[in-house]
């Protein structure tokens, strides 16, 4: 219980200091949004060949956005601001105390989960507003489930390319090198991939994380949610989670 | 349900006990055999250039590092692993140690008391170290003998029985180092056992009970800083003749350097020395201008001993 609540506080530190750090919060929250607008106006009232039929191009997008803004807070943020936090021996002043390694990460984790949620209401209900998206009410928990389950995978895998980085000046470079292949291979930039391009970034949990999304806002959809592809984002966390715990570093490297 | 995590406080006479503590890194011995006792309520300094184990040895009693060889109790455990039951009873200060700089003094003390068990007011720490004007100041904008400052206070927030200090005053102003001192005395004064290194020889000398001088990792001595200075056994003794007034003969090995007459003469030859100096000074009706009597300082005995030392690995 004294753990439980330590996390709680602990997420509340990371909140607060995140939103007091112009760079941060400022390249977190603006760029998702920026995406939204730029490809609303690019491709809007265009239509997208889904397997189920055409939807609105804002209904693809909108997954596509909610992919980059979700591991753009968590993966991204997480690798660089735990190596520089790693190399400031911010990390290492909290582990000489009794506080858990837990409740370390844990407030970071829950905070990056607590910002993807944020993001995502800001991006659907935008895109709501601006661009005519539709969302079936249905649908929502579905898409809550989606976006922790996203949000939590790409934060083990931050926690993961953490340990791996040698200090804070590489990580930045570091986690983009990582993604950035990512995202157009999986088609979160440009909507039609080759189909073994797709096969083969199907195998990543970038791909599979844009097309359980793809698939909550999917309005011809009689299928519901692609649980499947989630799946496979799950596994992905599960895996990095683990080794995550064996290779993770709270002192820099003398 | 009770309190599992805090074991109960054992009297025991010895806080730290280390025996043949070695540490390596690749080819280099951090580390060579290295034995140390800190006694309850003791403030032990240990003292010695860059590389001579200090930072190892303390990282390795603060259970950060790990050790190749040797025996280390801290509070009667071993911090090997840092169990988390040693961690509730220890305080840290770690040099150049990040903080979040987003939060404010306040936020961050209040954040760090939330890990202990019995913690100490978060305000009344701030008070302590002066920084209560500070209280609701962002860290990043903190001087940096502010944050220095805070560092010493979330070393003390959780009540340790036992506090790390390494090279806490490192980046100070001398008014700062002396408010510093002050908090340390109080804490030591109140039954706190403190470790501490430090480059600063007078922080040594007005701080420690005992001081640790280490070499190439080895303990190379000792002793209270006043021992340490008795154990020269040298005494200087110096004054500065006027133009043209004559000069004693005694004793032997006086010298007149800089304009000051200079004799370094035993311990137990001072009274006799100084009665004949004066003696002499009245028959011949000399005034003994600027007349002083100087024991070496822990800083002239510290840099004897690492040239000593220093020379010995030369001759091998």
């Amino acid at each position: 219980m004294r753990e439980l609540r330590l996390l709680i506080r602990q997420i509340g530190y990371e909140r607060r200091s995140f939103f007091r750090n112009p760079a941060a919060a400022g390249f977190t929250l603006i760029f998702p949004v920026m995406f939204l607008v730029i490809f609303g106006l690019l491709y809007g009232g265009q239509t997208y060949d889904l397997p189920s039929g055409k939807v609105d191009a804002i209904q693809y997008q909108l997954a596509q956005i909610l992919v980059f803004s979700v591991v753009g807070t968590t993966f991204v943020g997480l690798v660089t601001s735990l190596a520089i936090r790693r190399d400031s021996g911010e990390l290492k002043r909290k582990r000489g105390t009794p506080v858990s390694a837990v409740v370390i990460l844990g407030g970071v984790i829950g905070n990056g989960v607590l910002l993807s949620a944020i993001m995502s209401v800001l991006v659907v209900t935008l895109s709501v507003v601006l661009f005519g998206a539709d969302l079936p009410l249905a649908h929502v928990p579905a898409l809550v489930v989606s976006i922790v389950v996203g949000a939590l995978t790409f934060c083990a895998l931050g926690c993961l390319v953490a340990a791996i980085v040698p200090n804070g000046d590489s990580a930045s470079a570091t986690a983009n090198l990582v993604i950035f292949p990512l995202y157009f291979l999986s088609g979160i930039f440009i909507p039609d991939v080759p189909d073994s391009i797709e096969s083969f970034a199907g195998h990543f949990p970038l791909r599979p994380f844009l097309l359980s999304l793809a698939s909550v806002f999917d309005t011809k959809a009689t299928a519901g949610p692609d649980w499947g592809q989630l799946a496979i984002v799950a596994v992905w966390g599960v895996i990095a989670a683990a080794l995550a715990v064996r290779y993770f570093r709270w002192s820099p490297r003398r | 349900m009770p309190e599992a995590t805090t074991p109960p406080v054992i009297d025991q006479p010895n806080v730290i006990e280390v025996r043949g503590l070695e540490k390596r890194f690749g080819d280099f011995e951090a580390v060579r055999g290295l034995d140390l006792t800190v006694r309850r309520g003791e403030v032990l300094a240990i003292l010695g250039p860059n590389g001579a184990g200090k930072t190892t040895t303390i990282e390795i009693l603060e259970g950060y590092g790990e050790r190749d060889a040797g025996d280390v109790r801290v509070l009667g455990v071993d911090p090997a692993g840092a169990p988390r039951a040693l961690r509730e009873r220890i305080g840290i200060v770690l040099q150049e140690c990040g903080i979040d700089r987003f939060l404010t003094c306040r936020e961050v003390l209040q954040q760090h008391a939330s890990f202990y068990p019995d913690p100490r007011d978060p305000d009344e720490l701030l008070e302590l170290v002066g920084l209560t004007e500070k209280a609701g100041e962002r860290v990043k904008r903190l001087s940096g003998g502010q944050q220095r400052r805070l560092d010493l206070a979330l070393g003390m927030v959780g009540n340790p029985e036992l506090l790390f200090l390494d090279e806490p005053t490192t980046g100070f102003d001398p008014q700062a180092r002396r408010q510093a001192w002050e908090i340390v005395q109080a804490l030591a004064s109140g039954g706190t056992t403190v470790l501490l290194t430090t480059h600063y020889l007078e922080e040594a000398q007005v701080l420690a009970d005992r001081v640790v001088v280490f070499s190439r990792g080895e303990v190379v001595e000792t002793g209270t800083p006043a021992e340490l200075s008795a154990r020269t056994g040298v005494v200087q003794i110096a004054y500065e003749p006027a133009a043209g007034q004559p000069l004693p003969e005694l004793p032997e090995g006086a010298v007149l350097a800089d304009g000051r007459w200079q004799a370094e003469v035993t311990e137990d030859a001072v009274t006799r020395v100084l009665a004949a100096l004066s003696g002499w000074a009245v028959a011949s009706g000399v005034e003994l201008g600027g007349l002083t009597v100087t024991r070496p300082s822990l800083e002239d005995i510290y840099l004897a001993l690492i040239a000593e030392e220093n020379e010995e690995i030369a001759d091998a």
